[in-house]
Formats: structure tokens, sequence, C-alpha cells
């Protein structure tokens, strides 16, 4: 078999380096790596939208709620209510709140307010 | 060939959930890498990995890819030879594997012809000096012109001129002994 040669004779010996195609196997774990890394972006989208939301206000808001909360209750219902004055159901759940909210309010000691 | 932005929307539209984007960034870029790999390390399934990793590196990349930056085929040829310059640093070197031909060819002596005459050129090719090889295999293979391929090599455009010229010459003498022997007629030229 004989074929003409072009000007340059290495241009053909070039195209038949050119036919190498890429085998099925190869291309379809390739497509499988893309489509792994597009669910983890997607999944680290969220990841990062929570985070941001977290971060943003909406746990400075909740920590400021609960605080704020307990305040209102340690304020309005422990403090004016005197412990022997609570009915017996509420003396226990009072004194549990007491210890764990005095602190945070900031008084120790609520006989140090005259009460 | 792809132009810088069509290759850059595609990165884009994939960063972008678009799978039919990869799909065809893969068939334009891992065909050709993987003949460039396959040159490079004369191992076939070597090369598949280098591919394999270096699209791997695209899809990971795209997300942060901004416009402006080399065209993507150019990042992903600089990868995919730091990968084989990696492996070829970690072992001897091989004798080149032939890579596959395809099967539809117009008949058995005419795809023998082509698998024997895509042999002698990895032949040749192999006897290259390793910057020689990759300049010619990028210019004159994979068709990439010479500021890419200053890209991807990381030297000036005169170095690739000078590179693949000196590549081409060698080339020419190793492969011109064989012409008849391989189908082409030097009568006819």
């Amino acid at each position: 078999m004989t074929q003409k040669i072009p000007d340059d004779d290495l241009s053909l010996f070039l195209e038949a380096g050119k036919q190498q195609e890429l085998p099925d196997a190869l291309r379809t774990r390739i497509l499988a790596d893309a489509e792994m890394c597009l669910a983890k972006q997607t999944a680290s989208g969220w990841r990062l939208v929570l985070r941001d939301w977290a971060r943003g206000w909406a746990m400075p808001s909740v920590a400021g709620g609960v605080g704020a909360t307990l305040a209102g209750l340690y304020l309005g219902l422990v403090m004016p209510l005197s412990m022997y004055d609570a009915p017996i159901w509420m003396d226990s759940a009072l004194g549990v709140f007491e210890t764990v909210t005095a602190p945070i309010v900031g008084v120790q000691d609520p006989l140090e307010l005259g009460f | 060939m792809l132009s810088e932005q069509d290759e850059a929307d595609l990165l884009a539209r994939f960063a972008q959930g678009d799978l039919h984007a990869a799909q065809a960034l893969t068939d334009l870029l891992a065909p050709r890498l993987l003949r460039f790999a396959t040159r490079m390390l004369g191992d076939r399934s070597e090369a598949e990995d280098v591919t394999q990793d270096t699209m791997l590196r695209l899809w990971r990349m795209a997300p942060d890819w901004e416009a402006g930056q080399a065209k993507p085929s150019t990042w992903a040829f600089r990868v995919a030879r730091n990968l084989c310059t990696d492996r070829l640093r970690r072992r001897k070197p091989m004798v080149p594997e032939m890579p596959d031909l395809p099967d539809d060819a117009a008949g058995a002596d005419a795809r023998m012809m082509q698998t024997a005459r895509a042999q002698a050129l990895d032949a040749a090719l192999a006897q290259l000096p390793d910057r020689q090889r990759e300049a010619v295999i990028l210019r004159h293979i994979e068709g990439l012109s010479n500021p890419e391929i200053a890209a991807i090599l990381m030297v000036g455009v005169e170095a690739v001129e000078s590179l693949t010229a000196r590549g081409k010459r060698k080339l020419t003498a190793l492969l011109s002994g064989r012409k008849e022997e391989l189908g082409y007629d030097a009568e006819d030229t």
C-alpha cells in the first residue's frame, strides 16, 4: 500500500499519532468524579450558608433571647416570690432555677438584696 | 478546538452544576491529555491515572476559576505534565506503549499500517530529550500554540520555538528511513 506524502514528511506520522480515543471506562470514571465533585460542592454550599447564617446573627440572637428570658423569669418571678410562699410543687423547681440563674444574672445570694 | 472563552464557559457551567458541560469538557480534553501522558510515560495505565487525576483537579478547581486566567486546556496540560514528571522521577524510563487505534478504520491493512506508523512515531519520540518531546507533542500532535506551550513548560516563547524546531528536525531524521516501509511512497512527493 502506498500513499502520497505531503510537503511535510512528518505530518502523516503525526496524523497517525493523533488516533487515540478515550476508553469508555476512563470516560465513565472521569464523569463519576465530576458528579461527585458537584455533589460535594452542593453539600458544602449548604454547610457554608448555614454556618454564615449561624455566625451572622442567629447564634447571638438565640443566646440573647435565652439570656433575656432567664433574666426576666428570675427578676419577675423568682425574686419577688419568697421561697416560703411558693407552692410546694414549685419549691424544688425554683431552687434549681435559682441555682442556675443567679450566677448568670450576676447575683450570688438573693439574701444580699434583702429578700 | 474551542476558544479560551468557550472552554472557560464550559467550566463555569460545570461549576454551576451542569453535567453536560462536564461531558463536553471531558470529550474535549481527556483524549488529548491521555495521548500526551501516554507518550510522556510510555505506560497506558499510568497515563489513564494521570488523565483522571488531572480532570479531577479541574473539577475541584472549577468553582474558583476566574475569567482571564489561562485557558483551562493549558492549565490541564500543565497539571498533567507535572504529574507525569513526578511519576517519571519515581521510576526508570520504560519503552513507550503504543496507543490504541479506533476499530472503525477502513480495513485490517489500513489499521495495521496506522498502528505501525503510530508505533514508529512513539519510538522516535521516545528518543528525543524530554523537553523537545513535550514541545513536539504539544505543538504538532495536540496543536497548541507556542504561547500556550510556553505557559505549560514555563519557558519563553523563543525557547518553545527552538525546542519544537530541533525536536521536529530530529524526529524527521529518525523517521525518514521508515517512510517506504510504512507505506509512504517517496517517489510521489
